[in-house]
């Protein structure tokens, strides 16, 4: 469903040159999987989610996503999504309804199609009591079903989530957990990155360690346990930081050879 | 693009902006509450406080004795009040008394002390002026009518002004300077705020990547987007200029009883040409405030970006503000400035269409390149995502993909700019350096700028140039269609004569500058000015990187028109249109079929050489009148000249049948 073929990304900084965000990696996750990205700030997993959501281009490589290229299909890509992440706000002065409808627009589905997919959704999410107000006005719950029902408008085969329940209380968080869990029962692929380990144990059927740019491992936490004789999630993660960081340092030692 | 999701983003734009607080005032409340304020307030107090200083009687004063029959004249004068004192100067520095008299060598002469700061100072220096110039004229007639004389000799004729514009003109002549500004000012500020919320408000709300992911073409995002700050643009000057026309027929009433009768009328054509000339300007705001915009992180730091260009925009309206300045061909080719002096003309009714076309399209110029480099910026994600700082990616040469040509939108923006440079710097090399000036302008403002865009785009020069060789056939076919070309052009000029005749005024300040004996250049050097760097360097532009662009993307008869017409508009004379469209169609289609510029090259510097090399000898003209115009063009030249033309297509046409198929 979602396959990365040396996928990467370089961002050019005035003062600081090419700067590595994504060394070029490759990764395939079926149908109906839930894989998490697991990694600390600036790992790389904003760029990586980024990059399968065309919002940003790759420098390296490319990725399929339902089977479109997201260089060269980029509109059948977006309309195979739903992204969410912390920076994919709602428009605050447009109401639940009205944004639904203009999202609706974009995703070129009909007038008729959008109001009875939107009654749908709200029945789902229980958006009735709200579906009128400004969002401005709204909750941060509420909000947060409101970007939901965005994500699922055009009933998407893939859900791509940036650390969706980042700075969300456990009412809310617990929304967002609910529907990861209810959207691979539907059959969709999820993929989202996280940095909560708990979360990750909970939900994920797969996990890719992300740390300074480079996938370190993907395997489930089963697979992680055997490799690591350890059980705990962090304490795999910082495993697999520790051996990364050795050959490095012997390598500024002894002058560039690496066994 | 798709016409329904630019549709589906402008509806989201505008219903948000409308609800935006700070747009809505901007657009609706602030000119539907400012002009009554503005006008009947100020109008009301400034007429009430004129009216209680006319009343007030001036207190002066006077130094030294005066002479009997002034001072009683002074007491006996309503409008003062003659209050002596023995120190004036202190008493006018204390604001006890607003004006004094000094009376000098015993009535040889006298002086005012006012205070010109004072507008009750300046009315009492009337006032005392006044009722002296009644006591000098006394003694005038008392010096007559003792010498025997007519007091006629004072006045020998009575003299009175008497203002013949009508009320309609006078109305004009306050609005025209007042509303050109208004109206500006009020698009930019109506503009200022969507500009900014709808980028950097957007990216500060953060929606900018929730939009990004969506499935819609970040062009057809910019266009949404664009077309909201417009339309709300020219929503806001349309709202002031209803506001202002209904305040200024309420408020003209005051007015009118002090300066004369006054109307303000607009005429519905004037109202259109208004709105006409609007369009292009409201184009370019909305553009250049997106543009600034885009580069801000923050609804804040847009402000910060904005206000130094909104005062670069504003400073222009001043222009019109000086006196005695009106509209000419250089000033209408600043933006701004060029439409504030151009509603003057329009409100006076004095404007011309050729000054009305020069600011369309020179506004229209503008506009263009500012929404491309607008659009460019807002394709680059960099930009977008206010990330790595490296916004100026958009423009870097190394993020350029090779390619063989340009594509049509730089080709559009490459044509623009040569058009902009050819404007402001040819116009001025050419009058100032003459055949220098053509040729810098030929060589660096035409050739310099198509080589840099091909080097930065890393285009495939020999691709976009069609550097390419040719056949003998062809060129022979080129030598004889240019021929009959030449000859053709000289009829169709004939009949343009004929038909227009005032168009042969416009051609004659040309025909001294082509004379080549005349201005002292010489035939070779002339030649090479005229004919072959010309043929050299337009060639390079509008047949190599247009022409190869354009082709790509258009079908054979669009591309090779529209090629020929951009080279007509480029040539800036209305009058030569027809003729130089015509060239640029056969040198286009020269180019179109043998794919080598050699041969347009060639063709362009023998059409314009043969026309030099027959003014520089006048025999040669006066056997063959009817080329220069002067005679009615025989039926036999002109069937020839047909055969020619059509023989030189033929030729060209067959021998590339092969090389196409």
């Amino acid at each position: 469903m979602i396959k990365t073929l040396g996928l990467g990304r370089s961002f050019w900084d005035p003062g600081l040159g090419e700067i590595q965000a994504l060394l070029p990696l490759d990764l395939s996750i079926d149908k109906g999987e839930i894989f998490g990205i697991l990694g600390p700030n600036g790992a790389g997993k904003t760029t990586l989610l980024r990059l399968l959501a065309t919002v940003i281009k790759p420098t390296a490589g490319t990725a399929l996503v339902n089977g479109f290229d997201v260089v060269r299909d980029q509109m059948p890509v977006k309309k195979s999504i739903g992204f969410l992440s912390g920076n994919t706000r709602l428009y605050g002065r447009l109401t639940p309804r009205e944004l639904l409808r203009y999202f609706g627009q974009l995703y070129d589905m009909d007038g008729s199609a959008i109001s009875a997919r939107s009654r749908q959704i709200v029945q789902l999410l229980d958006m009735g009591d709200f579906f009128d107000q400004r969002i401005e006005k709204l909750s941060t719950g509420q909000t947060q079903k409101t970007s939901i029902a965005r994500c699922l408008l055009h009933d998407p085969p893939v859900l791509i989530l940036d650390e969706p329940t980042l700075g969300l209380d456990i009412m809310t968080s617990r929304t967002i957990i609910d529907f990861i869990r209810s959207s691979a029962m539907a059959g969709k692929t999820v993929i989202f990155s996280t940095h909560y380990m708990e979360e990750a144990e909970l939900l994920c059927s797969r996990i890719g360690l992300l740390h300074r740019g480079r996938l370190m491992d993907a395997d489930g936490l089963d697979g992680f346990r055997r490799k690591t004789g350890l059980s705990h999630l962090a304490d795999i993660f910082m495993e697999y930081v520790g051996r990364q960081a050795e050959p490095a340092r012997r390598n500024g030692k002894e002058g560039g050879t690496v066994s | 693009m798709s016409a329904r999701k630019i549709l589906a983003v402008f509806r989201k734009e505008v219903l948000d902006s409308l609800r935006d607080r700070r747009t809505l005032f901007m657009m609706v409340l602030l000119p539907i509450l400012l002009y009554p304020l503005l006008f009947i307030f100020v109008t009301q107090i400034q007429s009430a406080g004129l009216a209680r200083l006319q009343q007030e009687r001036s207190r002066v004063s006077a130094k030294g004795s005066l002479p009997e029959g002034l001072e009683s004249l002074l007491r006996g004068d309503t409008s003062l009040v003659f209050c002596p004192s023995p120190d004036p100067a202190g008493d006018l520095a204390g604001r006890n008394i607003w004006a004094w008299l000094e009376w000098r060598n015993r009535g040889d002469s006298a002086v005012i002390y006012y205070d010109g700061a004072k507008e009750k100072s300046r009315l009492a220096l009337s006032r005392l002026r006044e009722a002296l110039g009644l006591y000098r004229s006394g003694l005038q007639r008392r010096d007559l009518a003792r010498a025997g004389l007519d007091t006629l000799l004072l006045e020998p004729f009575a003299l009175r002004a008497e203002n013949t514009a009508p009320p309609s003109r006078m109305g004009g002549m306050v609005l025209g300077i007042l509303l050109p500004i208004l109206l500006i000012v009020t698009m930019m500020m109506g503009a200022m705020y969507p500009a900014m919320d709808l980028t950097a408000g957007e990216k500060e709300r953060g929606t900018m990547e929730t939009i990004l992911a969506a499935p819609v073409d970040k062009r057809d995002l910019f266009l949404g987007k664009f077309f909201t700050v417009t339309v709300i643009a020219l929503i806001t000057g349309a709202l002031n200029l209803v506001s202002i026309m209904m305040t200024f027929s309420a408020g003209l009433v005051q007015l009118g009883a002090a300066t004369g009768r006054m109307e303000f009328s607009l005429s519905p054509l004037s109202l259109a040409l208004i709105f006409l000339s609007l369009l292009p300007l409201a184009l370019f705001i909305s553009a250049v405030l997106i543009t600034v915009s885009l580069f801000a992180r923050s609804f804040k730091d847009a402000q910060n970006l904005v206000t130094p260009v909104y005062l670069l925009l504003f400073l222009p309206t001043q222009i019109a503000l000086m006196p005695g300045i009106q509209l000419n061909r250089l000033l209408a080719l600043v933006p701004v400035a060029n439409v504030t002096l151009l509603f003057k003309e329009i409100l006076l009714n004095e404007y011309s269409w050729e000054m009305l076309l020069l600011v369309f399209f020179t506004n229209s110029a503008l506009a263009f390149l500012a929404v491309m480099l607008s659009a460019r910026l807002f394709g680059s994600e960099e930009v977008l995502l206010a990330e790595g700082k490296g916004w100026h990616l958009a423009f870097r040469r190394s993020q350029m993909a090779p390619s063989q040509t340009l594509p049509p939108s730089g080709a559009l923006v490459l044509f623009a700019l040569a058009m902009l440079l050819l404007f402001y710097a040819g116009g001025f090399l050419q009058i100032k350096f003459r055949y220098w000036g053509v040729l810098a302008t030929l060589w660096g403002l035409i050739l310099a700028p198509a080589l840099l865009a091909a080097w930065y785009a890393k285009l495939d020069f020999r691709k976009a140039f069609h550097l390419a060789p040719f056949r003998p056939m062809s060129l022979a076919g080129t030598v004889v269609l240019c021929l009959g070309a030449a000859g053709l052009a000289a009829w169709v000029g004939a009949l343009q004569t004929k038909l227009f005749p005032e168009s042969l005024k416009m051609l004659e300040g040309l025909k001294d500058y082509l004379d080549l004996q005349k201005s002292g250049i010489g035939l070779l050097p002339g030649l090479f000015v005229l004919a072959l760097s010309p043929g050299v360097c337009e060639e390079m532009l509008f047949r190599g990187v247009l022409l190869s662009s354009f082709k790509r993307k258009l079908p054979a008869w669009a591309a090779v028109s529209l090629v020929a017409l951009l080279f007509a508009v480029i040539h800036l004379n209305l009058f030569r249109l027809v003729p130089t469209f015509l060239l640029g169609l056969y040198l286009t289609f020269i180019v179109y079929r043998t794919g080598s510029i050699y041969l347009s090259m060639l063709a362009h510097a023998l059409n314009n050489g043969l026309a030099l090399v027959l003014i520089y000898y006048p025999s040669l003209s006066a056997r063959l009148p009817w080329l220069a115009g002067e005679a009615p063009f025989p039926a036999l030249a002109l069937l020839i000249f047909i055969a020619l033309a059509a023989a030189g297509l033929t030729l060209i046409s067959y021998d590339t049948r092969t090389r196409r198929a």
